[in-house]
């Protein structure tokens, strides 16, 4: 039986070679022309020898011809061919000659066994024929999944996943058109999140997938429409609403729900086949396994999305975090200071003792305001998008905070620079800058120099100071100098940190980060 | 022998300050000194060198930052009343977080002060404590009932509040703690219901707030 479809587009049938066939009947009317005419040669052939050869040898000719369309064109044909070949041997041949009746009881016996060999081997040729025909279309879909998950696999952005799905399903499956609707947050109505195909579709049309599509995802269960049944009647038969199909066009085909541990994420669906047919059993199957890529694929995008957003969450984090060091470690000490050293000038006698405490009062204040000014710079970070790459960045960055502090800073970049993707750059950037805060901080340099060396298997950062390094007291923890921060990101980016620091010969602060290609993307 | 000698001589409070900062030390050495019955007898500037300058003086009295570079305030505090248990303690900081409270109380101390209190309120609090009783002023002792209507998180979970504030992500929560990345959300769910918050920003800037995590 043939399912058409209204809105078939593509009338001309494609070769069938592709798909296990569902109609054995199609090709098969070829196959009893092929029997006919290979009966009427064999007999054409043995009439001009009939004088030469015995009757009985007929079944020779007739033989191969049944087994040759046994193995091409299935029992059918074959048994076809063998009753015909019955006839034509004992019409043309057996005598009387031109008659069906057959006289003498050797021939009868010679038709009898003939005609029982012709059906047991049509048999066995049309089983082997079947069998082969089964094991190539499963050897065929099995190519056709690899071919589709290797295609898919080699995918590497998780936003072109669901276009490479399904381009492969309309290639596999030879459908008119695939679409993945998903809905853009969770909870809201569903969205065309990918298509492929014929890609026009009408507005009407679009309303009709989603509409279907929604309830597929709700029940949760696969929808199928084929053009051959009224849509009303299998609305009934599915217990679908009629109401689905108010103010649009229906569209007919496979809806798919994307199921991920029993919660539907999203619909595939599949059109008609570009011939018109409608999908047999085993290419269900093969719609349902790209289904169940297409969950796998949304699952990895939902995932790659919430990684994003915690990035962000934690690139705010970290800002406000340095935001609330800065001005504890800036504004708040100083004024504190300043605070208690008035007020003792306020309350003891008036004498040495009070004016120390009021000129110590105005070195804090001047040295605060100092601070937060430079604070104020420090805040406003460097941007990388602004200045390209990371080394002019760091250049930029080290030129502006030391700026007003009368520090000296060398920066040189060492090798070929190659990007190293924007998370890692983005960190390198600010561990040298946290580094070179904590110099003006706490090392009373002169001088400081920053390196960035980048080497075939990764890059190195330095950054060196002359100061009076970390206090040997204060050495076994760092955290109060920015090391946890600064460890932190230089771990995310799967980087190491060490600090070297002779009391009080100077700091060096060294982030080794190897090039991966995590790190590229 | 020193205790006795000490409290042998009338009501001088000898005073122990701790605070990193020299302007702070300097400023309250000057006028602690100023009053009548006060003397400022050592300072430290961290909390390992309070413990040893305390052995060496054993003040009446010892005024006690609480972030300092290498042993925090309440460590110190801890340490200290270890080794003396009398002890009197007050804390003299600049925030007056409710978990900075709550460990500072629990670690024994006998007064908690911010440093922009009046300095009348600080001398008070130093007489008080100094004749035998606690003082906290009715602003901290609100935060301290408002931290003790918190259901306390456990040590599990404040470890995994700490790494979330320093910026981690749960798969790195989870690496650091070898943890199962479930065990770690059913710690933030739980955190989450605790802190009374609905996202990690929140659970983050209330955790900072109140004190519970450092940055």
């Amino acid at each position: 039986m043939l399912f058409l479809f209204a809105t078939q587009e593509n009338s001309k049938a494609a070769p069938d070679n592709h798909v296990p066939q569902s109609g054995l009947q199609l090709s098969s009317y070829t196959g009893y022309g092929w029997a006919t005419a290979g009966v009427s040669l064999a007999t054409v052939v043995f009439w001009f020898f009939r004088t030469r050869l015995d009757p009985g040898q007929a079944s020779l000719l007739y033989m191969p011809v049944v087994i040759a369309c046994a193995s091409r064109y299935g029992f059918g044909p074959a048994m076809f061919g063998a009753a015909l070949s019955f006839f034509s041997w004992d019409y043309f041949f057996l005598p009387p000659s031109f008659t069906i009746f057959v006289n003498s009881s050797r021939n009868w016996i010679s038709l009898a066994i003939f005609f029982v060999a012709a059906v047991t081997t049509a048999h066995l040729a049309a089983t082997g024929r079947n069998q082969a025909k089964k094991a190539q279309a499963r050897e065929l879909e099995t190519l056709m999944l690899y071919e589709a998950s290797q295609a898919i696999s080699q995918e590497i952005e998780v936003d072109r996943l669901l276009l490479a799905l399904v381009e492969q399903v309309v290639q596999i499956c030879r459908a008119s058109r695939c679409l993945v609707l998903k809905p853009a947050i969770v909870g809201t109505s569903l969205e065309v999140a990918a298509s492929a195909g014929v890609s026009v579709m009408g507005p009407l049309m679009e309303a009709g997938v989603r509409k279907i599509a929604q309830s597929a995802m709700q029940q949760n269960r696969i929808i199928g429409l084929d053009a051959g049944t009224p849509i009303l009647k299998q609305f009934k038969e599915m217990s679908l609403p009629a109401e689905l199909l108010q103010g649009t066009d229906q569209e007919v085909g496979l809806y798919l729900p994307l199921d991920m541990h029993g919660t539907p994420v999203g619909v595939l669906f599949v059109g008609p086949q570009r011939d018109g047919r409608f999908y047999t059993d085993q290419e269900k199957r093969l719609v349902m396994t790209m289904a169940n890529h297409a969950a796998v694929v949304i699952a990895r995008q939902e995932l790659a999305e919430s990684a994003k957003l915690q990035a962000r969450q934690t690139a705010v984090l970290d800002e406000r975090n340095r935001l609330a060091e800065e001005v504890h470690d800036t504004l708040s000490h100083s004024f504190t200071g300043i605070k208690f050293l008035l007020e003792a000038a306020t309350r003891i006698e008036a004498g040495p003792a009070a004016t120390e405490c009021v000129m110590q009062a105005r070195d804090l204040a001047i040295e605060g305001a100092k601070q937060a000014r430079r604070s104020v710079w420090a805040l406003r970070p460097v941007r990388l998008e602004e200045t390209g790459d990371l080394a002019s960045a760091i250049r930029e960055m080290a030129q502006r905070d030391t700026s007003m502090s009368g520090l000296n800073i060398d920066v040189q970049i060492q090798g070929t620079p190659a990007p190293l993707g924007d998370a890692a750059e983005e960190n390198l950037l600010r561990i040298c800058q946290e580094a070179i805060t904590n110099v003006l901080r706490h090392a009373r340099a002169i001088n400081a120099a920053i390196s960035l060396c980048y080497e075939s298997q990764g890059v190195v950062l330095s950054i060196k100071d002359d100061g009076i390094g970390i206090p040997e007291e204060a050495a076994g923890n760092t955290d109060g100098f920015g090391m946890t921060s600064m460890k932190a990101r230089a771990g995310r980016i799967g980087g190491t940190l060490s600090i070297g620091s002779r009391h009080p010969q100077g700091t060096e602060i060294t982030i080794s980060m190897p090039i991966s290609i995590e790190n590229q993307e | 022998m020193n205790t006795e000698i000490a409290a042998g001589t009338s009501n001088l409070i000898r005073i122990l300050l701790a605070d990193d900062h020299p302007s702070v030390r300097m400023g309250l050495r000057l006028i602690l000194n100023n009053e009548p019955d006060m003397e400022v007898v050592a300072e430290a500037e961290n909390g390992n060198q309070a413990l040893e300058l305390y052995r060496q003086h054993r003040p009446t009295i010892t005024l006690m930052d609480l972030k300092m570079v290498e042993t925090s305030g309440v460590d110190s505090i801890i340490a200290i009343r270890k080794e003396f248990p009398a002890a009197k303690i007050i804390v003299l900081t600049t925030y007056d977080r409710d978990e900075d409270i709550y460990r500072s109380i629990r670690a024994g101390a006998m007064g908690y002060l911010v440093k922009d209190s009046a300095y009348d309120e600080i001398v008070q609090t130093i007489r008080t404590v100094f004749s035998g009783r606690k003082h906290y002023s009715s602003r901290i002792s609100e935060k301290l009932a408002e931290r003790l209507m918190m259901p306390d998180l456990s040590e599990r979970e404040m470890e995994v509040l700490r790494l979330m504030a320093r910026g981690e992500s749960n798969k790195e929560i989870a690496e650091e703690l070898s943890l199962a990345l479930g065990t770690v959300k059913y710690h933030i769910n739980n955190i989450y219901t605790k802190l009374e918050v609905e996202d990690r920003t929140q659970a983050v800037v209330t955790a900072l707030r109140k004190g519970l995590a450092e940055l």
